[in-house]
């Protein structure tokens, strides 16, 4: 009985101390001071997925972002025009330990989740959601603005990204098509 | 294959238990509500209590004051607001209360002598058809029901102690502690619909504040336009009145004719029909328009999206099922429902990019 009370007082600690440090290394929070930090850490959602699990589908209404604690998560994305079913799915990348996703839907009206997420292992997630900011805004909005500045900060950086993957694609196409012409 | 079918199964099965007992949860804490006497009325006023003050606290708290702390001091301000306003009140609403109490026979008197009038013209009409006795019958009810009412007051008053002590109680942890419940409740929730849950739950919580709010600024406003009316005519028992109409005007459809109807009644008995009924159901019309056509439709028709058809059928369930009370909570109830039937049927069936 003791020892059943140890180990989950420990794991608890173990789990708060790893909530802390994901928390404080992530883009978003890392400008909050530490009673702002305490204050997001009420507010996040702690879940777990076993290996397979899907964390959200492509298609389905998100609401908001998941933050890695433990474990690495698949992004895939399904192409509808796939012949081959078992070519539908198609890897973007995988995402490990501090990495988060689904920050969009924090800002859209009715985000759709453009993507599914998929646990490959035994996952811990901090879920982030639009009620959890609209809270901070109504009863912190200091922090609010913290937190929206560093957001858009993030989306900003992912437009230009794809901007940029877009024009090299362009112009990978164009090439393609100077070759065949050429030849 | 077989290790991947295995972890399929075990996950559905964990969802399938983490959805049993959150819905046993839910279902559990709803019939407690219903079953042990006075809960719902106390959880309902510390709903309301919690949503008026709830502005008020994350303002304050957003000054950088403790939750805690911003709670107590708000408690302490609207208690001594609500002290002080008795005090104030109470020595005109005393006053009127006993000289209600005092006018009574007179009125049944009247009552009695109005109805013996109604039977005289409809038995010189009928032609000895059938023999109407309205007075007898009219007398022994308003005697038995405003002795009743005014008498059962104190006793009513005093029976809704453990309401006004609960209302509060409950009120300051809904405050204090709602929202970690809330998240603690989530947090058994299976995975594949714990953002459609958390996304009802967060809609469902601000269209009853919204409501709320709407509903409780319209009833204000309805008893203040019937209160500067009443005395503006010069009308008695205005403060009784007033808050009577407002207090009815809670109550959909029917309120506002219940509301006034003590005051139609004064004026019948007391001078009959004439101006001054007229003047009185002029008052009352105007709290009524102001109402449906200002207060409705820029505060409380935004906040329930639900067809007039609808609405009534909702109330009527609400009266059969839990009297007045559930008339007052059914369009609530039922804006919460759609909600939740809307949110689940997009989550089921609207699967798009």
């Amino acid at each position: 009985m003791v020892n059943y009370l140890w180990e989950n007082l420990f794991r608890r600690g173990q789990k708060d101390s790893e909530i802390d440090l994901v928390l404080n290394e992530n883009y978003l929070f890392r400008v909050l001071s530490k009673a702002e930090m305490a204050f997001i850490k009420t507010l996040v959602h702690y879940r777990a997925y076993r290996p397979g699990e899907s964390i959200f589908r492509q298609g389905e209404l998100g609401v908001g972002m998941y933050i890695i604690v433990k474990g690495t998560v698949n992004i895939t994305v399904e192409d509808l025009r796939a012949a081959d079913e078992s070519q539908r799915n198609v890897f973007v990348t995988r995402l490990g330990r501090g990495d988060f996703f689904g920050e969009i839907a924090l800002v859209e009206q009715t985000g759709r989740r453009t993507a599914t997420a998929t646990a490959t292992d035994e996952v811990a997630l901090l879920g982030f959601f639009k009620p959890d900011l609209a809270e901070i805004i109504e009863r912190s909005p200091r922090t609010g603005v913290k937190i929206l500045t560093r957001l858009g900060e993030v989306l900003g950086r992912r437009l230009k990204e794809t901007a940029e993957r877009f024009t090299e694609v362009k112009r990978e196409l164009k090439e393609m098509a100077q070759d065949d012409s050429s030849n | 294959m077989i290790q991947a079918i295995d972890i399929d199964s075990r996950v559905r099965r964990q969802h399938w238990i983490q959805l049993i007992v959150f819905i046993s949860i839910v279902v559990l804490g709803l019939t407690s509500l219903f079953v042990i006497n006075n809960l719902l009325l106390s959880f309902v006023v510390a709903l309301v209590c919690t949503y008026i003050v709830s502005p008020a606290v994350s303002y304050l708290e957003s000054a950088g004051l403790s939750r805690l702390a911003v709670i107590l001091i708000v408690y302490v301000l609207f208690s001594t607001c609500a002290g002080l306003a008795i005090w104030a009140i109470s020595p005109f609403f005393i006053d009127q209360f006993q000289s209600l109490k005092q006018s009574l026979p007179s009125y049944v008197d009247g009552a009695v002598k109005l109805a013996d009038r109604l039977t005289q013209t409809l038995n010189a009409n009928d032609s000895g058809l059938f023999h109407v006795n309205l007075s007898e019958q009219l007398r022994t009810l308003l005697t038995s029901q405003s002795t009743k009412l005014v008498e059962g007051l104190p006793s009513f008053l005093s029976s809704s102690a453990s309401v006004l002590v609960l209302s509060p109680l409950l009120g300051f942890f809904m405050l204090k502690d709602g929202r970690q419940i809330s998240r603690e409740l989530l947090r058994i929730v299976p995975n594949n619909i714990f953002e459609l849950i958390l996304s009802l739950q967060s809609q469902i919580s601000d269209q009853i504040a919204h409501f709320i709010r709407a509903r409780l600024l319209e009833s204000v406003i309805v008893g203040a336009v019937v209160l500067i009316g009443l005395w503006t005519i010069g009308f008695p028992f205005a403060i009784l009145l007033a808050a009577f109409a407002a207090i009815t005007n809670l109550i959909p459809y029917i309120g506002p004719l219940v509301g006034a109807a003590p005051a139609a009644l004064i004026v019948v008995v007391n001078s009959g029909i004439g101006l001054k009924l007229l003047f009185v159901l002029l008052v009352y019309v105007v709290a009524q328009l102001i109402d449906v056509f200002f207060i409705i439709p820029l505060v409380v028709a935004r906040v329930v999206n639900l067809h007039p058809i609808s609405v009534i059928l909702v109330v009527i369930l609400g009266a059969e099922v839990m009297g007045v009370l559930g008339m007052i909570i059914s369009i609530p109830v039922a804006a919460a429902l759609k909600v939740t039937l809307v949110n689940i049927y997009k989550h089921l069936t609207d699967y798009t990019v």
